[in-house]
């Protein structure tokens, strides 16, 4: 049980990373192009993007919560 | 014998109180760190023995002071506040002291030591070597690297020999209450571990007896369960106060605690009506000061002695659930209960829509349930993550120094708190943030939706 779970929990949590670094590269990527557009309304893009990156980083967090709280039966 | 009235204007006669109360303050500063660093080097009674009389010794202090400024006053003597002066002490002061030198709990040595430190502290301030703001840096560094060497620990097997390899060092080092996870110490860990004067909490009976709480309830278990909230009702005091001193001392140039709070509430205020338009302004108070409380719990956590009480799940629900009801009210107060109904149908308005609408309902009910706990997972996440980081760097600092005799660590989680400052930011932005969005979802609006 150990040993599977030894395997699987970090693979859960280095897909759930890379698939929430591939979304916010994408988020970041066309803010910055936006801003670069359009420099002064770069304070509502800047709002915006925290917000789409707090979104798209908190799936990556649920995955690490998965981990801590079956960190006990590891 | 006549007084001579010059000398009640020279600077000699009445001595300005601003000097002595540099001194208090610098005593009672002296007296808290000194009785911390005690109590984790030698024993929790010297630390206690240290802290209570150095407090004792400012306090005596204070009260020759007023004792003498009642009797050298160049108006005229008044008797009866001179005896109550004195009454206070003699009999209560004198009597204190002498119930806590002779309760045989404390050290001599320890209460010898904190009976010089005002004497100390006004020596080396009339020579000029020693000043709050100079010595405000070392302080700051030595504190710091004071919380290191002693840490919560593992009850692990696994950390066994890297406690044996830290204990010879350090021995006060102290089992982490959960067992799963460590954090930097805390005033609740020091004042139980290090201190001793809160017993510890009993595991296995209390989760043989359904809880922290049940069967017979120990000092130790309650202040166990009440950590937390210890640790948030702390920064919502610290706020208040801070709040009340700048109200208070309000002007139209505003000094720097003011401006501040000026840049605070012009951000805030300015991001609610970007979000929520007409009705920014009324619902800006709400999301500021979810902003800066949790701000303040946040970086809590990165002060000596502090605790994040956001890196528990059960305090960040809590504050979610507060802006759940208070969205879903301003639904119902703004549209009314049909039209709450309404919106969360997904606004039908054809035939289509309403066939949708009961999917649409159990659709957006789920949506809405979600979103307090999506709101304070995320929280969660970030801050007890960011803790426990800090928490096995700064461990990882003493282990690796331990071999060579050191007694401090490295602080090998100085980046890390870099790093929490701003994750500590972002993330109490961004729950503000999402609750205006929320709010901002629930109002009538007629673009678009």
């Amino acid at each position: 049980m150990e040993g599977l779970l030894g395997l699987a929990l970090p693979l859960g949590v280095g897909l759930a990373a890379l698939g929430s670094a591939l979304g916010l590269g994408k988020a970041v990527g066309s803010a910055m192009e936006s801003m670069g557009r359009q420099p002064e309304a770069i304070g509502q893009m800047q709002t915006a993007m925290i917000i789409g990156c707090a979104f798209i980083e908190a799936l990556t967090i649920y995955a690490l919560l998965t981990v801590i709280l079956l960190q006990g039966k590891l | 014998m006549q007084k001579n009235p010059a000398a009640s204007a020279s600077p000699d006669a009445g001595m300005d109180g601003a000097f002595l109360r540099r001194v208090y303050f610098m005593s009672a500063l002296v007296a808290v760190l000194g009785g911390l660093l005690a109590s984790q080097r030698l024993s929790g009674s010297w630390g206690l023995g240290f802290f209570l009389f150095a407090l004792w010794s400012t306090a005596n202090l204070w009260a020759l002071e007023q004792l003498l400024r009642l009797v050298v006053r160049p108006a005229g003597r008044q008797p009866l506040a001179i005896l109550v002066a004195s009454m206070v002490k003699l009999p209560i002061l004198y009597g204190l002291g002498a119930w806590i030198a002779l309760a045989d709990r404390f050290p001599v040595a320890s209460l010898m030591a904190g009976f010089s430190v005002p004497l100390a502290v006004i020596t080396l301030k009339a020579v000029g070597l020693v000043t709050a703001r100079r010595l405000a840096l070392p302080l700051a560094a030595a504190f710091c690297l004071f919380t290191l060497p002693a840490l919560a620990q593992h009850g692990d097997d696994a950390h066994a020999v890297d406690a044996q390899a830290a204990d010879a060092e350090h021995p006060r080092e102290e089992h982490a209450e959960h067992g799963e996870h460590i954090e930097l110490p805390h005033l609740i860990m020091a004042l139980r571990g290090w201190i001793g004067v809160i017993p510890e909490p009993d595991l296995e009976e209390a989760t043989a007896a359904g809880g922290y709480l049940s069967g017979k309830p120990s000092l130790g278990n309650i202040v166990h369960v009440f950590e937390n909230t210890f640790f948030s009702l702390m920064a919502a005091l610290f706020l208040s106060l801070v709040s009340i001193r700048i109200y208070k001392n309000r002007q139209r140039l505003p000094g720097r605690l003011q401006a501040l709070a000026e840049i605070v509430v012009e951000q805030v205020e300015g991001t609610c009506t970007t979000i929520m338009g007409q009705y920014g302004r009324h619902y800006a108070p709400f999301v500021g000061t979810i902003f800066v409380y949790l701000l303040c719990m946040n970086y809590s956590g990165l002060l000596p002695l502090g605790k994040a009480s956001t890196s528990t799940f059960l305090n960040n629900i809590s504050i979610a659930l507060c802006v759940f009801l208070y969205v879903q009210y301003t639904g119902i107060r703004r549209n009314g209960i049909l039209g709450w109904l309404h919106h969360l149908c997904g606004s039908p308005k054809d035939v289509v829509g309403w066939v949708l609408s009961p999917l649409m309902l159990f659709l957006e009910l789920f949506g809405e349930l979600i979103k307090p706990v999506s709101l304070s997972l995320r929280l969660f996440g970030n801050i007890f993550g960011e803790d426990m980081l800090l928490a096995i760097f700064a461990l990882l600092g003493v282990i690796l120094v331990a071999p060579l005799g050191s007694p401090v660590g490295i602080p090998l989680h100085l980046p890390f708190m870099l790093l929490s400052m701003l994750l500590g930011f972002i993330q109490a932005m961004v729950f503000a943030l999402l609750s205006a969005v929320y709010i901002s979802m629930m109002l009538p609006h007629a673009e678009h939706h």
